[in-house]
């Protein structure tokens, strides 16, 4: 059976449909709540930002074009959230320049992994989440997780889509590196 | 067992999931949580564009206005007296206009990379491009007599006809007073009025008539041939009415 679309429903909410906001969020709170699992250790605190991401979402929903991507939409959404969460907190520090802002980088362009490969760096990814610097660990976990696309990604991050595809080629080294050193992976 | 606490935890997650939709869309129902209008987005869509257009304006403005200064005073030629040029050049040079465009290119970029057109590209290539684009847009503008009218000062055509030139000089209304045709250190312009055997006198965009005194070391262009009416920058100490001539140079106009 063919699903309805995000963005049809999305603009249903935009016309005054607010019961189908709901079918939104169960589309997305599962998936919200595990990207926000990459950034914050505690689950309450993750609820309440989820909480704060989707009663964002509803209020600015008419913002959103319905003709583009509803995920990159709410996504942008979240990403602000959980960044302004972990500012407060002041756990991890996160640059706003970074020289891969400035220059391309034409050798990183969308490639496609095989499905071994990238369900092994989804595991992989889960295992060695927390030793990854954040510029790293975000588009990895949209890329693997979340199945965005680099294009969505760098609207979702606000980024050069050649920055997200060199930040994802020098994630992936990282975690092969991490591999490499993890018994478990060797044996 | 463990299934049962899977199933447990299944069920709560699931109880967690409609409660929070419920609270939101209840909130919502109750007036509690509101959308905001379309209008809001508009607006706000609008303000930011008109602050990307007062920057490009004034973008435009300062880097017309520091094209017409180096133009119109023929300060881009002191390079071609050597090092004494080039320090004569980097020290007349408007920095507070450079600094201004530096500052509007910088807001222009912060402002422009909220659209998809900018971040989607390399940092630098936006940069880049919004200096081309400013830049050939400053080319245009300064070819326009805007900064002319505005600043009120004669240009070299006026001064050589001496016609249109300020009743009350020295020349230079609001701003143009300290940026536009302003008096550079060791640097001079305008037209020649009358010779005095090897020397000269000039008559400056002020109206103060300068004598030049040309000497064996006064540095000229092969084969200058000098007349009345010639445009011409002087490079120079100005001591008592009159420049000890370092460099000569002719000016284009």
């Amino acid at each position: 059976m063919n699903e309805i679309k995000d963005e049809v429903i999305a603009r249903r909410v935009q016309d005054g449909r607010i019961d189908d906001f709901s079918l939104l969020m169960n589309r997305y709170e599962k998936k919200i709540t595990r990207y926000g699992k990459k950034f914050l250790y505690h689950p309450d605190d993750i609820k309440d930002i989820v909480q704060e991401i989707f009663t964002k979402a509803y209020v600015n929903i008419r913002s959103f074009d319905a003709t583009r991507k509803f995920s990159p939409w709410i996504y942008r959404i979240a990403h602000n959230e959980f960044v302004n969460a972990l500012k407060k907190k002041k756990s991890e520090k996160i640059s706003f320049i970074d020289f891969d802002m400035f220059f391309p980088h034409p050798a990183a362009k969308e490639s496609a992994d095989g499905d071994v490969d990238r369900a092994d760096l989804r595991r992989l990814l889960d295992d060695h989440i927390g030793k990854m610097p954040a510029k790293y660990r975000e588009p990895l976990v949209l890329y693997y997780f979340e199945e965005l696309s680099y294009r969505e990604i760098a609207d979702v991050l606000r980024l050069p889509v050649s920055t997200v595809g060199i930040r994802l080629q020098r994630g992936k080294r990282i975690l092969k590196k991490a591999m490499d050193k993890d018994p478990r992976h060797n044996n | 067992m463990k299934n049962m606490n899977e199933q447990n935890e299944k069920t709560q997650d699931e109880r967690n999931k409609e409660g929070l939709s419920k609270k939101i869309i209840l909130a919502a129902k109750r007036g509690e949580l509101r959308m905001r209008p379309k209008w809001h987005f508009v607006l706000r869509a609008g303000l930011w564009i008109t602050g990307i257009a007062a920057a490009v304006l004034a973008t435009l403005y300062f880097l017309s206005l520091f094209l017409f200064i180096t133009r119109e005073t023929g300060i881009w030629m002191a390079p071609m007296f050597g090092w004494r040029g080039v320090f004569v050049f980097l020290s007349s040079l408007p920095w507070l206009i450079i600094l201004s465009i530096l500052i509007f290119v910088l807001i222009l970029e912060i402002l422009v990379r909220r659209y998809a057109f900018a971040y989607r590209l390399p940092l630098l290539y936006s940069a880049f491009a919004i200096l081309l684009a400013v830049f050939a847009g400053g080319l245009l503008l300064a070819q326009t007599p805007l900064h002319q009218i505005l600043s009120n000062c004669p240009s070299p055509r006026d001064l050589r006809d001496k016609k249109d030139l300020p009743v009350q000089p020295p020349c230079g209304t609001g701003v143009y007073r300290d940026l536009a045709p302003r008096r550079f250190n060791d640097f001079h312009y305008g037209v020649i009025d009358s010779f005095d055997g090897d020397n000269f006198i000039i008559l400056n965009r002020h109206q103060e008539k300068i004598l030049v005194v040309v000497g064996k070391k006064t540095r000229l262009p092969l084969g200058a041939q000098f007349e009345a009416g010639d445009a011409v920058v002087v490079i120079g100490e100005h001591r008592g009415g009159q420049v000890e001539a370092f460099g000569v140079g002719g000016l284009d106009y």
